[in-house]
């Protein structure tokens, strides 16, 4: 890896250590690549696609790689020098970082607005309200009658915007009706659908998905609501003249062209509009380096009992806990009784259950998602996005994996086992269990197995738990969303308990087999 | 003959018409099979006779797919729990669950739910009886082959059963264990308090320790009977090469002291071992294999050495078989490169050795 000289080394270390995507990439100075830190409004409504294949057909010379991670997370990105150019959408933040040395030639040059959204009932009457700046009354409504609402809860601009709002309303949002998604703005209306809760949404990504999630605009308009976005260089960059390049083309004709009318065909509407250029705003560019250690950070949050980190730790060995204990009652007989038992349809039972090994955990994810969505069979339970979603999706992992290596454990031991134990005069059931009593080590080391695979588990968590604060934020999920928001101390505290927990795991493994199993097996 | 003749021979045991089929290929057919109260009934057959499916049936560890076990007057669900609270059966290969020597030599017990500390005498005992007493504390799974099978035997012994099964236990074992496992079995099957099955494919651990023997052959029953009458009335040549018939003699045995005797054939005298007080007539059994030829008289530990002369040699493969002549007839086997080495031809005088443990004498009433 080189051109990575500005990141903090255990920075370095803790991305390289807990394999979060924001690395890939390499040698940028060498080979002419721009990394562009995105707010993800723009990269999922599809525009800056759009403009980077216009702008890398006039410049074969540069290569664009975008980071679609919302605001909060592309000024870390620009921070630590791992992106050149961002493209984001706080104003406030943004002058911060500006004011802060880390950036350069900020110019805020398009717009559209974020709207209040909701299930298309409308049960706070948000439609009705009479007020010149609908935004803050539109919240004010919303926390008087306690009525659902998803937050982003991830640092991004639209989860400034939003508390920014709140505070201008004179509030401060807490109680069992305010959830914080953690996800991306698609995500969070999905969530806030099937919650039926309000959410704010910048309008771009409301248009794209209207349909899809079924949530529908029920107040804009008002200065609160107003969405601005800005450009500008990390001045900690490691490919300036490209970043320059590519922010003089996006402001220029052809790109603008673009803009204006980007969205008009596919929703009737132009997404974006063109802000006019007496906005522009610019600083000079300091050089700044992290000055937190993120190590030393991790370590405070853990021995200080930390409330956030020993809560998300606290729930995912609770949820984790309940998934494993279930899957173990169902996978453990199951693989005894395939081992113990002859029948017509084994062979295919088999290789069923053996096929429940190789499981990819996103598509168990997407299937428990498509069972408990409203609009699916399980829906009237109402348990998507709860602990209860998650606990299932990891029975269905580890269910079939504790069964299928039980299986092979019980196979292992000599086929008459049972036989000879009956020839000491076991009943059948004695001789059953002087059979598992055989294969214990391997029994628990599959359950054990079955424990570490589901507490590391991040996809299928993410899809049906929505890494919700409080109630659906475990271990992994939260490290995927603190990394990307640049908390990495508290990533790193998590990474370290998950780390801990594999280990003690194995230690007991290692120790549990080596009495168990310590001499060769006499056959 | 021996002591236990003398008890009464109530059948405890019972099988009639049992069938036994893998796919359309009968494994198992007979029609009649009893074990009696405190007998040794062997059932000895080639490789792939049914002797263990058969031993597997009596003792109702095998459902047959015809037929039934009747176990002192019970059948069916009664048989099988009387069976097995009064069975035991040993394996070829013992399977012994990780745990201590002791842990296994008690399972029987333990699972039958007998009080700790009966359960630890009564292990205690079988272990000194199979001499495994100084390997109690040691892990199983460490143990030798032949360590292990005496394990297994003393685990089923420890229950003291009415019926003891024993499915070929010897064959898994080198020679040497093999020879002391089989006099071991030899005390242990005639004690007298239990009836013995013994499924072996060896006809001299067969006819040392049998009562009875009954000869399998495709899963049928070809002959059954007492010992002496299959060698002297073998039933037909298949008969007559599973019990090797050729490959034994008669004696007279002039002493005996604990197991090892001397039995006179003419003038010579041989060493040899077996149960049988002196005046007894008895047929001596022998492998052909257990015969050391040697061109000139070597000193070495087997007691019986003598001169013979060659009188046949028969190739088979890569393997001569030698018959002789010189204190009665014998069959050697020995390899074709020994052969050479031997210079050996029909005329030749030879020195042949044989160990006492490799001649078993069982009692043969003079005919």
């Amino acid at each position: 890896m080189m051109g990575r000289t500005r990141i903090g080394r255990s920075a370095r270390a803790a991305l390289l250590g807990l394999t979060v995507g924001l690395s890939a990439c390499g040698g940028r100075e060498g080979t002419g690549t721009v990394v562009v830190g995105s707010t993800t409004s723009l990269y999922d409504t599809g525009l800056l696609d759009t403009l980077v294949a216009a702008f890398e057909q006039e410049n074969p010379d540069l290569n664009v790689r975008v980071l679609s991670v919302g605001t909060g997370q592309a000024l870390a990105l620009g921070r630590r020098g791992d992106a050149d150019l961002l493209l984001v959408h706080a104003p406030p933040a943004e002058l911060e970082f500006m004011n802060g040395g880390y950036g350069r030639n900020r110019i805020t040059f398009m717009r559209n607005d974020f709207v209040v959204a909701g299930p298309d009932g409308d049960p706070t009457g948000l439609r009705e309200l009479e007020a010149p700046d609908r935004g803050p009354a539109a919240l004010r409504a919303i926390a008087e009658t306690r009525t659902p609402f998803v937050s982003r809860g991830d640092d991004s601009g639209t989860h400034m915007k939003e508390l920014g709002i709140w505070e201008a309303a004179g509030l401060d949002p807490a109680g069992d009706w305010y959830m914080e998604a953690g996800q991306g703005m698609g995500a969070t209306l999905m969530l806030a659908s099937e919650r039926r809760a309000y959410v704010l949404t910048d309008r771009s990504t409301l248009t794209v998905l209207s349909d899809v999630v079924g949530m529908v605009e029920l107040a804009s308009g008002g200065p609160a609501l107003e969405n601005l976005y800005s450009v500008m260089e990390a001045t900690a960059g490691t490919n300036p003249s490209g970043a320059a390049r590519f922010r003089s083309w996006l402001l220029g004709e052809r790109a603008l062209a673009i803009v204006r009318v980007y969205g008009e065909t596919r929703y009737g509407r132009a997404l974006f509009t063109l802000v006019p250029f007496d906005r522009r705003t610019s600083t000079s560019g300091g050089r700044s380096r992290l000055t937190i250690n993120p190590f030393a950070e991790a370590w405070s949050l853990l021995t200080s009992a930390d409330t956030y980190v020993w809560e998300v730790v606290l729930r995912s060995l609770s949820i984790s806990g309940a998934a494993l204990l279930l899957a173990t009652l169902i996978g453990l007989p199951l693989g005894a009784f395939l081992a113990l038992s002859r029948f017509r349809l084994r062979t295919p039972v088999v290789a069923l259950v053996n096929t429940g090994l190789a499981f990819p955990p996103v598509v168990v994810g997407l299937a428990v998602y498509l069972l408990l969505s409203r609009s699916g069979p399980g829906g009237p339970l109402g348990l998507l996005y709860t602990p209860s979603a998650i606990i299932l999706a990891q029975v269905i992992l580890a269910g079939p994996y504790i069964a299928a290596v039980s299986l092979a454990a019980l196979d292992g031991v000599p086929a008459d086992v049972r036989q000879q134990a009956r020839g000491l005069g076991a009943s059948q059931w004695q001789a059953i269990l002087l059979h598992l009593r055989e294969a214990r080590a391997s029994l628990v080391a599959a359950v054990a197995a079955g424990f570490g695979a589901v507490i590391s588990e991040v996809g299928a968590v993410m899809i049906v738990g929505g890494n919700l604060l409080g109630e659906t934020r475990v271990m992994t999920t939260a490290i995927v969303l603190e990394t990307r928001r640049g908390n990495f101390g508290v990533a790193i505290a998590l990474g370290a308990v998950l780390l801990t927990i594999a280990f003690l795991i194995n230690l007991g493994l290692t120790f549990f087999h080596g009495r168990a199993l310590r001499r060769p097996v006499f056959t | 003959m021996t002591s236990h003749q003398a008890m009464p021979v109530e059948s405890i045991v019972v099988g009639r018409d049992l069938r036994v089929r893998a796919g359309d290929r009968l494994l198992l057919d007979v029609e009649a099979v009893e074990v009696r109260g405190g007998e040794v009934l062997a059932i000895l057959g080639p490789n792939g006779a049914g002797k263990s499916t058969l031993l597997r049936v009596l003792a109702m560890l095998q459902q047959p797919d015809s037929g039934s076990v009747v176990f002192r007057g019970a059948s069916g669900r009664d048989a099988d729990r009387l069976l097995r609270r009064h069975g035991a059966v040993v394996f070829q290969r013992p399977h012994l669950w990780a745990g201590t020597v002791r842990e296994n030599v008690e399972i029987g017990l333990r699972l039958r739910r007998q009080p700790a500390e009966s359960a630890r005498q009564m292990a205690e005992e079988a272990a000194a009886q199979l001499g495994i007493d100084g390997l109690l504390e040691r892990d199983a799974r460490s143990l030798s082959g032949g360590e292990a099978q005496r394990v297994a035997i003393a685990r089923a012994m420890a229950l003291q059963p009415d019926v003891l099964f024993l499915d070929e236990p010897a064959s898994n074992l080198d020679a040497m264990a093999r020879t002391a496992l089989m006099e071991d079995l030899d005390h242990v099957a005639r004690d007298g308090r239990h009836a013995t099955v013994l499924a072996t494919h060896d006809r001299a651990d067969a006819f040392s320790l049998a009562d009875r023997v009954i000869v399998l052959r495709d899963g049928r029953v070809v002959q059954s009977g007492k010992p002496e009458d299959l060698f002297e009335n073998p039933a037909d040549p298949f008969i007559a090469a599973v019990t090797g018939a050729e490959l034994s003699f008669r004696a007279l045995v002039a002493s005996s002291y604990d197991g090892l005797l001397t039995i006179r054939i003419g003038d010579s005298e041989l060493a040899a071992t077996g149960s049988a007080n002196a005046g007894d007539q008895v047929r001596v059994v022998y492998r052909p294999e257990d015969l050391f030829l040697s061109k000139t008289e070597i000193s070495a530990s087997p007691r019986n050495r003598f001169q013979a002369e060659v009188t046949e040699i028969r190739s088979s493969g890569s393997l001569l078989r030698v018959r002789l002549k010189g204190t009665g007839h014998w069959v050697a086997v020995i390899t074709r490169a020994a052969g050479d080495e031997l210079s050996l031809e029909v005329g030749s005088r030879i020195w042949v050795q044989v160990k006492a443990t490799a001649l078993h004498a069982f009692a043969s009433p003079a005919s």
